[in-house]
């Protein structure tokens, strides 16, 4: 089990989100971690981390400003992970394998530049709160993942037309025994998608052992739920895989949220596993709480979705009254961040309550109103910070 | 408006050091060792300092049935209930208690 050092480092610059529990912001702390670099600190163990919002203006995320989410507290070494072998089997497939490091290195790779987001991102901003990690802004990243793809590796195994799901585990366990393991699954069509991918390289290096060196899958487009760390099995199956972590957690009420893949073999009357990101942006410059001058400033952001595209972002001084269309960097990719910026031009001072709101390629615009879950998933709320105009 | 600027919270990460769990409040509390103990097999104490202030104590009862049930934590019944009133009394929701 890898033993996690960080040191505190302070940080008098950044503000946090006002809207996040009181408990939230007195434990919340920057720290340097093995490989990570001054990370906003949820706990330690399980280790989750998420990245402060100046991360946001740039389109691709460095790895060692990657968000860190565990649900298990023992994360393997990379002594642990040495010895590396992934296991192919399950009922869907003619031919159980193992692969080493070496037979994915050989195989034919495919690059996608994805974005990986928590189903909870955000969760900590809600009114009223809801029980879980409280994240503010930052457990998400893009960056550009490279290995052979899912379905390369399955075909290799004598992958059947009669698999329904495709489970995957990884090598992050339980310390006590009672815990359910954490292993997910992904319907067979989202499985052999083109874009689905064991990643062995993120923006051009290894992994960070806390994103899942050696090995993770990319499930671009859908919540980081599914993109299993550490991978060490996968299994084709004619089965709906039944446990805590697919009928338990990540689930939403269906008909509450837009879904363009829904997820059928794990669907009951009343629910469904949550899957595609929703269309959503965030202002990354200027940050929450600070000055600006009243020459007028530039506003930049990102803004996403599942990988539809994005059509239009717009940008509110006035805490939503009214909105201006921004300018859209060109597209970087279907599953990647698009960049907006707006000049704002002469501003009498003052408090200005900045929001963006994004509109998809394929028509849906951010929710206006919260639409409250269990789990707290699925936040894309437009959000107003704070900046002074002086 | 220049009330809300300033309620902001600004984050006071002091001097460097090293991170250490938050140290649960009401050393001497009933309860307060149990909590310490048993969810600490699985968790940082972060887990409950963040998730304050809001639950009510009925919510905090079944955050722990939770850990029970669906995550497999060793509590038994009188450990349960006095992690549950603990957590109650000193992270929930004051109205609520």
């Amino acid at each position: 089990m890898a033993s996690l050092t960080s040191p505190v480092v302070a940080d008098e610059s950044t503000i946090l989100p006002e809207e996040l529990p009181s408990g939230t912001k007195e434990i919340l702390r920057f720290v340097n971690l093995p490989e990570k670099h001054r990370m906003l600190e949820l706990s330690i163990r399980p280790p989750n981390y998420e990245a402060p919002v100046d991360v946001f203006t740039e389109p691709v995320t460095p790895n060692d400003r990657f968000f860190v989410r565990y649900h298990l507290d023992s994360v393997p070494s990379v002594d642990d992970v040495d010895a590396w072998t992934l296991n192919i089997g399950g009922d869907a497939v003619a031919r159980p394998t193992h692969l080493k490091m070496t037979d994915l290195l050989d195989m034919p790779s495919v690059e996608v530049l994805s974005i990986c987001q928590c189903a909870g991102n955000r969760r900590g901003l809600a009114q009223p709160h809801v029980a879980g990690l409280q994240w503010g802004e930052g457990s998400m990243g893009a960056a550009l993942w490279r290995g052979p793809t899912l379905a390369q590796v399955l075909q290799r195994c004598g992958l059947q037309g009669n698999a329904v799901e495709v489970w995957a585990k990884g090598a992050d366990s339980p310390t006590h025994p009672g815990v359910p393991p954490y292993q997910k699954s992904i319907p067979a069509d989202k499985a052999l998608d083109p874009d689905t991918i064991v990643a062995i390289f993120m923006n051009g290096a290894p992994l960070p052992l806390l994103n899942g060196y050696p090995a993770r899958l990319v499930v671009p487009g859908w919540v980081g739920t599914y993109w299993m760390k550490h991978v060490t099995h996968i299994e084709a199956s004619t089965k709906p895989l039944a446990n805590f972590w697919m009928s338990g957690a990540y689930r939403v009420p269906n008909g509450l949220f837009p879904t363009a893949h829904p997820f059928p073999s794990q669907a009951t009357k009343d629910s469904s596993p949550v899957t595609d990101l929703l269309v959503n942006s965030l202002i990354a410059d200027p940050l929450e709480g600070h000055e600006a001058d009243r020459s007028g400033f530039t506003i930049r952001g990102i803004a996403w979705d599942r990988g539809s595209g994005i059509n239009r972002v717009e940008v509110s001084l006035d805490g939503g009254h009214s909105w201006r269309d921004c300018l859209l960097d060109r597209p970087l990719g279907p599953y990647a961040y698009r960049q907006f910026s707006l000049q704002t031009g002469l501003l009498k001072p003052g408090l200005y309550r900045l929001m963006s709101r994004a509109t998809s390629l394929s028509g849906e615009t951010q929710a206006s109103g919260l639409k409250r879950n269990a789990g707290g998933y699925n936040n894309n709320v437009p959000r107003a910070t704070p900046v002074i105009v002086t | 408006m220049k009330r809300l600027f300033m309620v902001l919270a600004t984050l006071t990460a002091s001097a460097p050091g090293w991170a250490e769990d938050p140290v649960l409040k009401a050393d001497s509390a009933p309860g307060r060792a149990a909590t310490v103990e048993i969810c600490s097999h699985c968790h940082s104490s972060a887990y409950i300092v963040m998730n304050s202030v809001f639950l009510s104590a009925d919510d905090w009862r079944a955050e722990v049935l939770k850990m029970r049930t669906a995550f497999g934590a060793s509590i038994d019944e009188k450990s349960a209930d006095e992690i549950s009133a603990y957590l109650g009394q000193h992270y929930g929701e004051p109205d609520s208690r």
